[in-house]
C-alpha cells in the first residue's frame, strides 16, 4: 500500500492544520507542506506492528533517505501509539519531510511490516 | 564534556528526573567533542518510559540536538541514535509524551551541534529528561 496524505487544508485565519499520513514507509514523504513550518503535535501509531518502528523527521525539502541524518527521531515501541506534544512548536527552517523505518540512526532499513500511521498538527 | 545528575522520587511515584549538561567547547575537556553519559542502566518499567524532555539551547545561535540511545553506553558520531530531539537556535523547547516512550536496554544521552556527529555545541546546553523507572 502506498503512502497517503490528507490535510485539513485549514490555514487562514488560524494558520494551523492537521495532517494525516497513512502507511508511512522508508521511501519517505518529501516536503509535503511546501514551506517552512512548525510542528506542534505528533501522533505516532505503531499499534499494527509487533516490532519497533523509528519515525524520522527532516528539516529538509529533499533528504536522501538512508544517508541524511534526521532532525527528530522517535523510537516507537511495538504495538503502541505515542502522542508527543511540542508546546512551543518545533520550527523547521527548510521544509518538512518524514519517513518510517525498522532501524535506528540515519539508515533507511525496511518499511514497517504493517501500516505505521502519523498524524500531526502544523502551522 | 557532558555531565549528568539524577533526582529519583522513588515509590510510590517511581519517576526520575535526569539532568544532562553539555558544556561544549567553552568548557569541554576534549575541545569540541561531545561525550555520552549513561543515565539508566535498565529498562523502563511497565511499558512506560520517557515522558518529558526540556532542552535549554538559549546559549547557542544555531540548533542543538539531544541524542538518546537505548543502550548502556554510546559513542556520539558512531553509535546510531534511538531518539533525536532538535532544539532550534536560541530557544528552550519541551517535548511531552504522556504515554511514555519505552526503552529496553538502558538510557544514554549526548548533546551535539550536528545530527550524527560528535561535535559539541559552542555554549552550554542543558536537557531535563523525566522518565518512569
Amino acid at each position: 500500500m502506498a503512502i497517503a496524505v490528507k490535510s485539513s487544508g485549514v490555514s487562514s485565519p488560524f494558520s494551523a492544520r492537521g495532517v494525516e499520513i497513512t502507511d508511512l514507509e522508508n521511501t519517505g514523504l518529501n516536503d509535503f507542506i511546501s514551506s517552512a513550518t512548525s510542528v506542534y503535535t505528533l501522533d505516532l501509531d505503531n499499534s499494527a506492528n509487533g516490532a519497533l518502528t523509528f519515525f524520522k523527521l527532516y528539516d529538509s525539502t529533499g533528504p536522501t533517505y538512508g544517508t541524511t541524518e534526521p532532525s527528530l527521531m522517535i523510537q516507537v515501541a511495538a504495538s503502541t501509539r505515542q502522542v508527543w506534544s511540542i508546546a512551543q512548536g518545533l520550527q523547521l527552517l527548510s521544509g518538512l519531510s518524514v519517513m518510517a523505518s525498522t532501524v535506528d540512526g540515519p539508515d533507511s532499513g525496511s518499511s514497517p511490516g504493517s501500516n505505521f500511521n502519523c498524524s500531526m498538527v502544523v502551522s | 564534556m557532558a555531565t549528568s545528575s539524577t533526582t529519583k522520587q522513588g515509590d510510590p511515584i517511581g519517576s526520575a528526573l535526569f539532568t544532562l549538561t553539555e558544556t561544549g567547547v567553552n568548557g569541554g575537556v576534549a575541545a569540541g567533542i561531545a561525550t555520552a553519559v549513561n543515565m539508566d542502566s535498565g529498562s523502563s518499567s511497565g511499558g512506560a518510559g520517557i515522558h518529558l524532555i526540556e532542552i535549554d539551547n538559549t546559549g547557542n545561535s544555531v540548533a542543538s540536538y539531544l541524542n538518546l540511545y537505548d543502550a548502556g553506553s554510546a559513542n556520539p558520531g558512531t553509535t546510531d541514535e534511538s531518539f533525536v530531539f532538535m532544539a532550534p537556535a536560541s530557544t528552550r523547547i519541551t517535548y511531552a509524551c504522556p504515554e511514555g516512550a519505552s526503552y529496553v536496554t538502558g538510557l544514554t544521552g549526548a548533546i551535539v551541534s550536528t545530527p550524527g556527529a560528535a561535535t559539541a555545541p559552542s555554549s552550554t546546553v542543558t536537557a531535563y529528561i523525566l522518565v518512569s523507572t
